[in-house]
């Protein structure tokens, strides 16, 4: 087993290994704060969490990278994530660690001792960190720490990541280790013969042995047992009973979407207002009268090439001769736009786009704080015990429920945490699916039909947002079913899941990963839709009209509206008809469509638009309702009939327009061809039901 | 020793004994949780899934899964700390 060697002057690596949920992302987060950021090793498909780590003590030791790796219960994987951290342990892909920091739970050390056998085997220089020592000295636990060293073989740190203990104890033996790693431990050898030594009873895949190891080790070591927390037990009873317990799994999912929307509002609106400022601001600054060029064309360019390698930076793309060739060309082409539509661009393409994308943040962080509470807490390994029989009928797995759920903030996040689940075809489903649930983007959306539809009857409009909810999970679950039963046949893998203790969840552990999960949105999401964004403003922007179409004496907006008309998203827009018309959609409609098939949210400022409203359109609600129910047709008709606008909505609910989203599908697809057959079932899915709910409609 | 033991799939809840686990997919990820020859389990409620209690913490299993385990019945005075009579070496730790 050769890894390649680390190059002399590279920081020492050092991986965080353990049993799940033993407190070691806790330890991690404890021990790198804020410092902590997601990394893409070349070769590994996934992101690790890593941080740079100063060492306490003088001479050699200085900085580590501290790599905390996915929880595993053997080095045999059984999933993707898991597999990570097997291939990482044997120096495949990340090269030789220089230490490893073994997280083994003080609480339950029998079955965490199964795991630092096989891992002391790979005779790594080792830390043992003994965690949640506050918890088994509160259940009466008492560990003789320097008899465990001997036994095992390595320094035994007692810590706890909850009260800061034991911080600086283990950096200061991981330094020492680093700095002076020791020969191979003599415990390896004791290990194997253990091991070897047991035949009988077992087929000789040696779990049986190293459990029998595990408990002498325990039984010397350990005063005091381990017993179930009564408070969990009698939870549990109550959580995980068969009805009661879907129906508390449900209350509790309620709750959580209220909270996101009720705290959600008010950062959301100070964002809208930010970015508005921020437009008017530029608008305001920028000369209202060209510039000579010979002045205008550097500082441009050097603006825009500025932005560019924020842009690049953020997104992690790299320097080469094409990335730099596109970003001087586009750099250059921005700076030979005259004034006017270098005003546009600025405001409306790039401000815009931003503000588009951040406003999204709030409802994000909110949500996936709560999911890390809950999970930190215990309670999500109920929830996918609970939703195991429903989601087994329609052949998902269990554990497919934290993935649907984070899917309701951004699909993204979702389709990431769908890692977690150990069977490829499981996985593909659930990936396959997840874009169906409502996502934050559908809901100025929503809103808009919601407003159309029921203006004043705030009970309506809420069981019509409860309805587009329920329709994306129904459709979920139903295509779920379908692609079990064509392409991806077989069951669903058997559950098997820890149940951890309740625990309290810690904020700051939590705070910390909403952090990371936001900056991981804002770099996949943000810097493609941004990007699209600016596109879709070229698209409806030119070609210009020509001066001589203008009617005399026309509004800003009218003239707003015609420029729409001519530019490609316009001619797109009506070219489009003859498809759309089943569906009730008018050319306008379409032309909103085109535009949100990269981003939806954008719809709602394309309509206010097209519709001659202008941008500042789409903030006055009441006033863009108004001209949506005066649009007609060229026949007289109105064009937001109840049939069109609940058409829309279906739409809205079931069809694939996030090409982010399409994107980290055929990252962790392995291809994009799933990704492509997502866009195409999802699309005749939205279609043939936005049909049938007008034929409805127009029959009612 | 050819004797059929029950499966967790059709006992009541209690004290067991695994005595040996079916090569069924899924059987890793048992085994790396304590469900292994020779190690004592006791089923807390069996629905499905079932929650077992082995190794020191609660584990949710399919009901299709417990029905690959098969278990022979643990005295009620057996002590808290297991014995394996099953292994035939004991081992030095």
């Amino acid at each position: 087993m050769t890894s390649p060697p680390a190059p002399r002057d590279a920081v020492p690596k050092v991986l965080l290994v353990g049993n799940p949920n033993t407190g070691k992302t806790s330890l991690f987060n404890a021990l790198s704060g804020l410092h902590a950021h997601t990394a893409n090793y070349p070769g590994i498909t996934v992101d690790l969490r890593q941080a740079h780590i100063p060492l306490p003590g003088e001479g050699q030791a200085g900085t580590i990278e501290l790599i905390d790796l996915p929880g595993i219960y053997s080095l045999t994987p059984s999933s993707p994530e898991e597999s990570v951290a097997v291939a990482a342990l044997s120096g495949d892909r990340l090269g030789s660690p220089a230490a490893i920091v073994l997280v083994l739970d003080a609480t339950n050390l029998n079955r965490n001792l199964a795991l630092a056998a096989e891992v002391l085997e790979l005779g790594h220089p080792t830390v043992i960190a003994l965690s949640m020592i506050d918890a088994a000295e509160e259940s009466g636990i008492e560990i003789d720490r320097t008899k465990l060293a001997s036994q095992l073989g390595c320094p035994v740190v007692a810590v706890s990541a909850r009260r800061r203990r034991g911080l600086t104890e283990l950096t200061s033996q991981v330094a020492q280790i680093v700095s002076a790693p020791s020969a191979p431990l003599p415990v390896v050898g004791q290990i194997r013969e253990a091991v070897s030594a047991c035949s009988v009873g077992c087929d000789g895949c040696g779990f049986a042995a190293r459990f029998h190891w595990s408990d002498n080790v325990v039984g010397a070591t350990v005063t005091g047992t381990p017993t179930a927390s009564p408070w969990t037990t009698r939870i549990d009873r109550v959580l995980t009973a068969p009805w009661v317990g879907s129906a508390l799994l449900a209350a509790i999912m309620l709750g959580l979407f209220f909270a996101i929307f009720a705290f959600a509002d008010f950062p959301m609106t100070l964002i809208e207002s930010v970015f508005g400022s921020l437009g008017a601001v530029v608008d305001d600054w920028l000369p209202s009268a060209p510039v000579a060029s010979v002045l205008w064309v550097p500082a441009v360019t050097a603006v825009s090439l500025a932005v560019w390698t924020l842009g690049y930076r953020l997104a992690r793309v790299r320097w080469r001769p094409r990335s730099a060739a596109i970003a001087v060309i586009a750099s250059l082409a921005v700076a030979a736009l005259p004034l006017d539509d270098f005003r546009s661009l600025l405001v409306d393409g790039v401000i815009a786009g931003i503000a588009g994308v951040v406003v999204f943040l709030p409802q994000i962080c909110i949500l996936f704080f709560l999911i890390t509470l809950l999970e930190d807490s215990g309670y999500m390994a109920r929830a996918a015990f609970v939703m195991e029989r429903l989601l087994r009928r329609v052949g998902l797995p269990g554990k497919a429920f934290v993935p649907m759920l984070s899917a309701h903030a951004c699909a993204i996040p979702g389709i990431m945490a769908a890692r977690t689940i150990e069977n490829w075809r499981d996985r593909l489903a659930t990936i396959l699916v997840l874009p169906l649930m409502t996502c934050s983007a559908r809901l100025p959306v929503y809103a808009m039909v919601a407003a159309l539809l029921f203006g004043d009857q705030p009970l309506q409009a809420g069981l019509m947002f409860a309805g587009a909810y329920g329709l994306g999970i129904v459709a979920a679950l139903g295509s779920a079913w379908c692609l079990k039963k064509s392409i991806l046949t077989g069951e669903a893998s058997p559950l098997v899941i820890e149940l951890p203790p309740y625990r309290w969840p810690s904020l700051s552990n939590a705070i910390l990963i909403t952090i990371d999960r936001a900056t991981v949105f804002l770099r996949k999401a943000g810097s493609v839709i941004l990007l699209i964004s600016v596109i879709l403003w070229a698209l409806a922007s030119y070609p210009k009209l020509p001066a001589s179409a203008l009617t005399a004496g026309a509004s800003e907006q009218a003239v707003a509206a015609q420029s729409l008309e001519y530019s490609l998203a316009g001619r797109a827009g009506r070219a489009l008809e003859p498809i759309f018309a089943p569906l009730g959609f008018d050319w306008q409609i379409n032309v909103g469509i085109v535009s949100s098939f990269a981003a939806r949210e954008v719809l709602v400022s394309t309509l206010s638009i097209v519709y001659g409203m202008g941008e500042e359109g789409a903030e006055d609600g009441a006033g863009l309702t108004e001209t949506l129910r005066r649009q007609q047709r060229d026949d007289g008709t109105p064009v937001f009939t109840t049939a069109t606008s609940v058409s829309l909505l279906v739409f809205f609910v079931l069809a694939m327009q996030c090409l982010p989203t399409q994107a980290v599908t055929a990252r962790e697809t392995g291809s994009w061809k799933w990704a492509i057959f997502q866009l195409v079932y999802m699309s005749l899915l939205a279609y043939g039901a936005a049909w049938i709910a007008y034929r409805i409609c127009l029959a009612l | 020793m050819d004797v059929d033991h029950p499966t967790l799939a059709a006992v009541a809840p209690g004290r067991f004994l695994c005595a040996r686990l079916d090569p069924v997919a899924g059987a890793e990820r048992m085994k790396s949780l304590g469900i292994c020859v020779g190690r004592p389990l006791e089923l807390l409620s069996s629905g499905d899934p079932m929650i077992l209690r082995v190794c020191g913490t609660s584990i949710g299993l399919s009901r299709q899964l417990a029905a690959a385990v098969r278990v022979t019945p643990l005295a009620e005075t057996a002590p808290a700390t297991p014995a394996s009579p099953l292994l035939a070496t004991s081992v030095n730790g």
